[in-house]
């Protein structure tokens, strides 16, 4: 053989060398199958995960639209029982034809009694393999997490797809896995994650109740471990008290005569500042925001700009009341969910090592200032209650 | 007979060189092209200055012989003609052309009439050397000693003239016969432009590039290759704004070329450029005069080729592989907008294809998840894998092109209808393709169109196949390798010593003006710095007085 021959065969050789791993990695994607969510429940002292597993065939595509109450479901469950999650996992793996690929899981829903026995165990399964998302939303489950993951949503394809899209709406920064994370590793904080629940949406039907997933709550956590669920006007006064807030709507007695008026709090941010004082620490929580007059079911006449001032004061009371009750009942159940203690750690420092292993107890018995500066900007387009006369009104 | 032949191409071998400047007489005037015959002396060159008497075999004063030496030589060569006639004042003389090539009223207006009826007959009475330059009204004159020259000024579009007893012949270049005309350049259609191109004549292609330079600078230095094509070549330049080093490398190199025919510039292009095994293309070639001139201005230089609307421009750099003419004449703004979409849409054109086999393989992760959905779904059926499916609608899209460019234009548009709407909803709605690859094969097929320079689209569409090889093996590893492969290799490449990426890489401050943004005429100050030796003033100060101050 000539030298360039030569060259030409080595060459030639080495182009053949790539062949020879035969893609090994490959993988289509008819043979995966995308986990969309996840629930994970306590059973009889075993983990039991649910798989949430998108059908695409049946999603749309070229075979037209899929999902509605008529058709197949566009997702799958699949349920396995074990001593861990992974491993319950591998059980489901054996009754699919298709791997597991759990890169695209949307929403981690707890079920609430797992909750209870603390979330540490599961999050290791989690955050130990690499192909998990650290974007996966955290949610807790009022009752079973893998109900609430079943249940259908007309609106969107998937209730795992629902679950997230209704995370983000309900407050600034629905908590990660990543999030999570960080709150468990830090000291100074506690996790509050969000909380779904079903409930039911069509009264038409009664024989067939139309059911919705509802997410109203807010799970707070000491530790690892669920300590209380927050509803109601608790679980406003923890958005407020945290900032966390997405235009959330309040409901309020008028400043003078009968009725309720409804504000929107928008652009609404809490600061917390703690101060030290007779060596012990306060904390201050400030909140500021504009609010906006939606509705007004009431017979108060606001058209003056002292009737703002005086619903702009109800606002204020209001906003703090709630506020100073979330933080009682935090402080009752001794769940920093606030950060309270982060807080003292980045601006007092000094304190902060003083206190830090006693923190719990500090935070319980810490005395607590809000200072709301919420303005009232407008209230739309009438002045008086629509369709009343002024002299009806007061 | 065979043994002449021999003779006469070894003799052909030997006179590759170019004719300017050369006392050489010989063939200098015969591809004096001037446009139909009928323009000035341009190329004449120096070739008027010798009188014969170059090697070969030499004329004979007798023109019986003469005339049986070129009819041995041309035998079997039905398209010469010989015209025997008496000069006015009794001699004989013979006028040999070649028909079709050559201008015959022309010549029998300005060669036959005067010298059968009008000269003055004591003209030929000092041997005939007059009657060639006082009795003929020819302004392309040349004289020539020796039968070789006179074979190739007959066949190169000359009329020559003999007269009995003088040892030499005239030639006179009346180029004519029928060329198509300067036409509207199919391959490269502007909005805003000058409409003409280039045409198979060589001389009416120097005409298109002097009537935009009009300047003594812009020079066209000759040369003829092919020993059987005998064509000519031209080498335009301007000095001093073109860098003479490359210039002197270019002329080195085309007279170092030896080749039996030339056909069309592309027999140049690939026996000059430095990379020939490249698949990036090392010079640019177009149709349009006022590309070529405004290349030529930057410092570039051309070669013209006669028998092809193609010119070649070098050296070349990438970037103005993905820069139009438009670019220059539409508002910069404009220009800069879809420059940086053609930026956009070649990298496209290189790579989607590879990203959506070895996204869709390896990296499904990397998709949002809805988007992954439908194409999960769109996917659910298919039988093949993404590799295989999107190479059935890459090839059978080059294939569709490929027939769209050999067939008749009517029979094209249908072949393109039938290609993709038939065959792409088709292979869609039996399931065989999934309508993502088809969407993204005809976005790829439409980026590729985007590039203004057909050579550097024929590298992508080649590159592309190499990357979704890279894509489907080893999946963004692969393509990342493939990339640095590429972008390594481009490094390396040159084009008559100028870095194939000058500009970015070596980087160029004064370029920059003109690589990803096009800067306005006002602040295009200076000339390029790759390409041009000095520092050269482009813009100056614009004068815009307004005239709303005097409002």
């Amino acid at each position: 053989m000539t030298g360039v021959n030569r060259r030409f065969a080595a060459s030639l050789l080495l182009a053949l060398v790539p062949l020879l791993t035969g893609c090994w990695d490959r993988r289509e994607i008819n043979d995966i199958a995308f986990v969309l969510g996840t629930a994970i429940d306590r059973d009889e002292g075993m983990y039991r995960t649910t798989l949430q597993i998108a059908l695409p065939g049946q999603m749309s595509g070229t075979k037209g639209g899929g999902g509605g109450t008529t058709g197949r479901k566009n997702w799958l469950m699949v349920s396995g029982v074990a001593e861990t999650p992974k491993y319950a996992l591998f059980k489901e793996q054996q009754m699919m034809s298709r791997l597991v690929d759990v890169s695209h899981r949307r929403v981690f829903v707890i079920g609430e009694e797992a909750a209870r026995e603390g979330i540490q165990g599961f999050l290791d399964t989690m955050a130990r393999d690499p192909d998990n998302r650290l974007t996966t939303l955290m949610l807790v489950a009022k009752g079973r997490a893998d109900k609430v993951l079943n249940t259908e949503t007309t609106l969107e394809l998937v209730p795992a797809e629902a679950i997230r899209e209704q995370a983000i709406m309900s407050q600034r920064h629905p908590p990660t896995l990543k999030d999570l994370a960080n709150i468990l590793y830090d000291v100074g904080k506690d996790p509050m994650l969000p909380c779904v629940s079903i409930a039911e949406m069509n009264p038409l039907e009664e024989n067939n109740p139309q059911k919705a997933i509802r997410l109203d709550k807010l799970a707070v956590f000491r530790g690892d471990r669920l300590v209380g669920i927050a509803e109601g006007e608790l679980w406003e006064g923890l958005l407020l008290a945290s900032g966390e807030s997405k235009d959330i709507m309040l409901l309020l007695p008028p400043p003078e005569g009968e009725g309720k008026i409804n504000v929107v709090l928008r652009h609404y941010k809490t600061r917390l500042e703690p101060q030290i004082a007779d060596g012990r620490i306060r904390m201050r929580i400030i909140a500021r925001g504009y609010g906006v007059a939606v509705e007004n079911h009431s017979n108060f006449f606001m058209h003056r700009p002292q009737d703002i001032k005086k619903i702009e004061q109800v606002v204020n009371e209001t906003v703090k009341e709630r506020i100073e009750r979330a933080v009682r009942w935090l402080q009752e159940q001794k769940a920093d969910a606030l950060g309270f203690g982060r807080a003292v750690h980045t601006q007092k420092p000094k304190e902060w090592h003083r206190v830090k292993n006693n923190w719990r107890e500090e935070f319980a018995r810490m005395e607590v200032e809000v200072t709301t500066l919420l303005d009232v900007e407008n209230f739309g387009y009438n002045r008086a209650p629509f369709g009343r006369r002024e002299e009806e009104l007061t | 007979m065979r043994d002449w032949k021999r003779k006469w191409r070894h003799r052909r071998m030997s006179m590759d060189e170019p004719y300017g400047g050369h006392g050489r007489g010989g063939t200098g005037g015969n591809g004096g092209n001037g446009s139909g015959g009928k323009g000035g002396n341009a190329g004449n060159g120096g070739g008027n200055g010798g009188d014969g008497g170059s090697g070969g075999e030499p004329l004979q004063p007798d023109l019986q012989a003469n005339l049986d030496r070129l009819r041995h030589i041309l035998q079997d060569c039905s398209d010469i003609v010989y015209r025997p006639f008496s000069l006015k004042g009794g001699q004989k003389a013979l006028l040999v052309y070649t028909e079709g090539i050559v201008d015959a009223a022309e010549t029998h207006l300005h060669m036959l009439m005067p010298l059968l009826f009008l000269m003055d007959p004591n003209l030929a009475e000092n041997g005939g050397e007059d009657v060639a330059s006082q009795g003929v009204s020819l302004s392309q004159l040349e004289r020539i000693g020796s039968v070789e020259q006179a074979v190739e000024a007959i066949l190169a579009s000359s009329v020559l003239l003999l007269v009995d007893g003088y040892a030499g012949g005239a030639v006179f270049n009346v180029k004519g016969g029928m060329r198509r005309g300067v036409q509207e350049p199919n391959s490269e259609v502007v909005i805003r432009g000058p409409r003409e191109g280039f045409t198979e004549n060589l001389r009416v292609n120097t005409a298109l590039l002097r009537f935009k330079i009009k300047s003594p600078d812009l020079k066209m230095v000759r040369f003829v290759k092919g020993t059987y094509t005998r064509t000519d070549i031209v080498l335009a330049y301007i000095d001093g704004v073109a860098d003479r080093r490359v210039v002197q490398e270019a002329r080195r190199r085309i007279e170092a070329i030896e080749i039996n025919s030339v056909l069309e510039s592309g027999y140049i292009e690939e026996l000059i450029e430095d990379h020939p095994n490249s698949p990036f293309p090392q010079m640019q070639y177009t149709e349009r005069p006022d590309t070529v001139a405004g290349q030529l201005l930057e410092g570039r230089f051309a070669i013209l080729v006669d028998g092809t609307p193609f010119v070649m421009i070098g050296p070349i750099t990438v970037w103005q592989l993905l820069q139009a003419s438009e670019d220059y004449y539409e508002r910069y703004y404009i220009s800069n907008l879809i420059r940086w979409l053609r930026f956009g849409f070649a990298l496209i054109a290189l790579y989607l294809p590879a990203l959506y086999v070895a996204v869709i393989t390896f990296h499904p992760d990397m998709l949002p998840t809805t988007l992954l959905l439908s194409v999960a779904a769109a996917r659910e059926a298919i039988p093949f894998p993404a590799l295989v499916e999107v190479l059935i609608m890459e090839v059978s899209f080059e294939a569709l092109r490929e027939a769209g460019i050999r067939l008749p234009k009517t029979v094209g548009q249908a072949v393109s209808i039938l290609g993709a709407l038939v065959i792409g909803q088709a292979a869609v709605e039996a399931g065989i393709v999934s309508a993502p690859v088809v969407i993204i094969v005809s976005l790829t097929g439409i980026a590729s169109f985007t590039i203004p320079r057909f050579s550097l689209a024929i590298t992508i569409r080649i590159l592309r196949f190499v990357m979704i090889f890279a894509g489907a093996a080893f999946g963004l590893f692969g393509l990342v390798i493939a990339t640095i492969i590429l972008v390594a290799h481009m490094c390396n490449l040159n084009s008559f010593g100028v870095p194939y990426l000058s500009g970015v890489a070596p980087f160029r401050g004064r370029d920059q003006q003109d690589i990803f943004i096009r800067t306005p005429w006002s602040r295009m100050n200076y000339t390029s710095q790759t390409y041009s030796q000095d520092h050269q003033k482009r813009t100056g100060k614009s004068s815009k007085q307004g005239i709303h101050e005097s409002w």
